[in-house]
């Protein structure tokens, strides 16, 4: 697991709040390797709990018990915490369990081949998190989208709708990257790129 | 109402070798493949320009900004012209018919000032995270509110740098515009009647222009004034052509 490798070199100062030490690590890199680290959590479960250790030379994901004794472990919600630190905000349970609701309706509308609808959906329920000021909640469903079931046109409306705001959207880059990744896997690259390129 | 497509094949100006497709432009607007940019005469006989949006199967309605805080969208009636823009992908079209729907969704959140000025930038609200479609101090006009839309769906249709100023025919419009504001009694429209009559003479994107830049490929990217200006002139024979046709 690459990005915790990196994460361990990162953090080599912990105390007793995790979520003091890690907001003190702010570093751009740092942000980047945390937000990868939420980005795999989320993809696998929204209540996966992951264990940070502070001991570089052993890096893993559940460590033995002695380095899990002095090693935080750090919920979603810490790592959110992070990624949000300039903000202090976290979504709140309700928000995140709303929209995995919205996003099981897209999943679903979209591979019933009702791209439009799923599309629609997107348009409105990203429009509506942006127009609340909600960007937590829209990065988070930005992280919890899974591109690899998505169409290409589901794809678009989520770049395309949150393009106004991507100065203000931390995960909407690497949502990008994996769309990409997801159209390229499929079509090729200059494909991915004639998609999608205009929305970075 | 009979539909006329226009039946000229694509053809290549000599100034820049510039694709422009002819075939783009329809005067039935269920023609219209997902979205096209709309123009027709208002009852001063101006060009108005609004957004054909495909809504539903062979339904198509009419986003446009009619007057000062008033955007509508409604299925169209009337004699127009549509140019459908180069838009290759089927993915983007509906993306952009898709926007076109969520902005007649919120129409009532779009308070948009009447403006003769072109704002390049439309802005984002950073505490609300609303997208603006021209602020306080600028606002938009038929023809802007279309390229701000286009823009802010990551469709940029036209690039403004060095447009020209107001030509005499455009200033004539502009004092006419100003001058039916200042006529209203109502006095918010009048009071941006005294802001906008600072903006006569400056430079004019009309429904035409924006229409024209839809005959571009795609990939040259937002047309440029010289391109809009060429194939304006087609956008208006082809309306008033199609005018006579109904007269």
């Amino acid at each position: 697991m690459a990005v915790f490798e990196s994460c361990l070199v990162e953090l080599s100062d912990f105390d007793e709040n995790p979520r003091a030490s890690v907001a003190r690590a702010t570093r751009p890199r740092f942000r980047v390797v945390v937000q990868n680290a939420l980005q795999d959590a989320l993809q696998r479960s929204i209540e996966l709990k992951l264990t940070l250790s502070q001991d570089a030379a052993s890096p893993q994901k559940s460590p033995p018990a002695e380095s899990a004794a002095r090693a935080p472990a750090f919920s979603v919600d810490d790592l959110l915490f992070v990624c949000f630190a300039d903000n202090r905000t976290v979504v709140p349970d309700d928000d995140r369990a709303r929209t995995a609701d919205e996003l099981d309706t897209i999943y679903g509308l979209d591979s019933r081949g009702l791209h439009r609808q799923a599309m629609e959906r997107v348009a409105r329920y990203v429009d509506e998190l942006l127009n609340s000021g909600k960007f937590p909640e829209c990065d988070a469903m930005l992280t919890a989208a899974k591109a690899d079931e998505l169409s290409a046109p589901v794809l678009v409306a989520f770049l395309g709708i949150t393009l106004a705001a991507r100065g203000k959207l931390g995960f909407r880059a690497s949502f990008y990257d994996r769309a990409f990744a997801r159209v390229s896997h499929e079509s090729g690259e200059n494909e991915a790129s004639e998609l999608l390129a205009r929305y970075k | 109402m009979k539909a006329v497509r226009m039946r000229h094949p694509s053809c290549w100006r000599d100034t820049n070798k510039t694709p422009m497709d002819l075939d783009r432009l329809t005067t039935n607007p269920v023609d219209t493949q997902w979205v096209s940019v709309s123009v027709e005469r208002n009852q001063q006989c101006n060009l108005h320009a609004g957004i054909v949006h495909r809504t539903g199967e062979n339904e198509v309605k009419k986003l446009h900004f009619g007057w000062h805080r008033s955007l509508y969208n409604y299925f169209v009636t009337g004699p127009v012209v549509c140019a459908i823009p180069d838009v290759a992908k089927p993915a983007h079209r509906l993306w952009l018919a898709v926007f076109c729907g969520l902005v007649a969704d919120n129409i009532p959140k779009r308070n948009i000032p009447y403006s003769l000025k072109h704002d390049e930038d439309v802005a984002f609200d950073e505490r609300t995270g609303e997208v603006k479609f021209g602020n306080e101090d600028s606002g938009l006009n038929c023809a802007t509110f279309v390229v701000a839309v286009f823009r802010c769906a990551g469709h940029p249709l036209i690039n403004s740098k060095g447009w020209p100023k107001a030509s005499i025919d455009d200033i004539a419009i502009q004092k006419q515009s100003v001058r039916s504001m200042l006529d209203s009694s109502d006095p918010d429209i009048q009071q941006q009647g005294r802001k906008n009559s600072r903006d006569i003479g400056t430079p004019r994107i009309r429904p035409d222009h924006v229409a024209g830049a839809c005959l571009e490929k795609e990939a040259a990217g937002p047309a440029r004034f010289a391109a809009c200006e060429a194939n304006s002139a087609h956008v208006v024979t082809a309306l008033d052509s199609h005018l006579a046709c109904q007269a």
